[in-house]
């Protein structure tokens, strides 16, 4: 019998590979298309520029509870403040999630298989580590707690990518290349 | 002896009919210069399924000319189906030097595998053609299925959109060479009863296929707009080694970062 099945299971992992694909691929330009009157500006990371604030409310939010420096405090939350700080989290994910999507654009460009490999293999790692650092805040959040310097790793994770991305776009428009970033925008 | 039922004739009819509207409608949208592998391919099945047909009519469908005959035109119709998988993957992939090189070593080992095992297989079989195109159709379906899957990951993952046309024939071809694969195992294991219904169901999603080629092309193919190209090979180069090195300090510090972190 497992000469049957086995090319069965193996025929419907395929075809449920092709429509999970479909769908991604649907999603995802469906999702290019609804952004097409964003200005450009606004399609690079920002949402982790929002630390600061989201810090100033925890701050006033927890004073009266304060026992630590405040980077080393693990704070519980109240309904409020979680949901700021759930959508400061979302923020992040959206943020590393568009920059993601514009290094993909520009390492589709490498010249050679070398290269490419090389460019992925940290891509891989960047992610990899980028959501076990996410999850794991994710995690703490369901316990309504959040650890400030955890929150400020992840943010720094965010901004470095996003200082990066600038960098890049920066030199590839000073080599006269300002079509092609904007090419590379409009379908990140 | 088994006879060509009314459902399977109708499909036959149907799928001529579809083949027939896939090949004009093909010439009225001057596919073939886009992908003239899917415009031979589009050709090779109106003239198999005509060849076998006459041989069908002049000798019979149970004899021994209408074997060798059926056998051989699968044979170069597989063959031409391999070559449009190929075009597919191209087409995807020929402006990203990096990718394409990457997706040309793929397919270039999975072909020397599958060529090996036929050869095996056909040496093994005393009827030799059977073997060769039975286990090339096999492996195919399987290769094929997991190069187009692969194509369409990295067309995804990198963001390198298809257009129209070739997203559904890269999907059609995916959802046929998965049924086709299946089919080569229930020939072996279903009951005869149910062979009828099971081949009428696998013809029936090739003519789905086909429709969804068709429909495609009821509208003027959109001209397909090349990537640009980003500096020269060198400027990429230093450009995105620069990047790589920047990523490999992000990635150290997350590193240190965990360790400070849950020490």
């Amino acid at each position: 019998m497992i000469e049957f099945w086995t090319p069965v299971a193996l025929a419907l992992m395929l075809l449920i590979a092709l429509v999970s694909l479909v769908l991604l691929e649907k999603s995802e330009r469906k999702r290019i298309d609804s952004e097409s009157h964003v200005p450009l500006e606004q399609r690079i990371p920002r949402n982790y520029k929002d630390l600061q604030s989201i810090e100033s409310q925890l701050w006033s939010a927890e004073e009266h509870k304060r026992m630590n420096t405040w980077e080393n405090t693990s704070l519980r939350l109240r309904q409020t403040e979680l949901k700021v700080v759930a959508d400061y989290l979302k923020g992040l994910r959206d943020d590393f999630k568009r920059g993601n999507s514009i290094f993909s654009a520009v390492i589709l460009h490498s010249p050679n298989v070398k290269i490419l490999r090389k460019l992925e293999w940290q891509r891989l790692r960047l992610s990899f580590t980028f959501w076990l650092w996410f999850m794991a805040i994710s995690v703490r959040l369901l316990t309504n707690s959040i650890s400030v310097k955890e929150l400020r790793r992840l943010t720094d994770v965010v901004a470095t990518l996003a200082y990066q991305l600038r960098t890049l776009l920066a030199t590839l428009e000073e080599a006269g290349e300002g079509e092609f970033v904007k090419s590379l925008l409009k379908r990140s | 002896m088994r006879h060509i039922n009314t459902l399977e004739n109708l499909l036959w009819i149907t799928g001529t009919a579809l083949k027939i509207l896939l090949c004009a409608a093909i010439f009225y949208r001057r596919v073939y210069q886009r992908m003239p592998f899917f415009a031979a391919y589009a050709v090779l099945l109106v003239c198999e399924v005509v060849f076998v047909w006459t041989v069908y009519q002049i000798y019979g469908y149970t004899s021994r000319t209408a074997w060798y005959a059926y056998w051989t035109a699968s044979g170069i119709v597989l063959l031409a189906r391999g070559f449009v998988i190929a075009e597919l993957c191209w087409i995807t992939f020929r402006l990203y030097p990096g990718v394409w090189s990457l997706a040309r070593r793929t397919l270039s080992l999975s072909a020397i595998a599958l060529f090996v095992l036929a050869s095996i297989s056909a040496a093994m079989n005393s009827y030799w053609i059977v073997g060769l195109v039975e286990t090339t159709q096999r492996g195919l379906e399987l290769v094929g299925s997991i190069i187009l899957l692969l194509a369409l990951t990295f067309s995804v993952r990198y963001e390198a959109w298809k257009e129209p046309m070739e997203h559904r024939v890269l999907v059609g071809l995916t959802v046929y060479s998965i049924v086709e694969m299946l089919n080569h195992t229930f020939m072996s294991f279903v009951s005869t009863a149910y062979l009828s219904l099971w081949n009428s169901a696998r013809i029936g999603v090739f003519d789905i296929a086909v429709g969804g080629w068709i429909y495609c092309l009821r509208k003027p193919l959109a001209i397909s707009t090349s990537a640009p190209v980003l500096l020269t090979d060198t400027a990429t180069t230093e450009l995105l080694t620069e990047l790589l090195n920047g990523m490999r300090e992000l990635t150290d510090d997350l590193k240190k970062v965990g360790k400070a972190v849950w020490k």
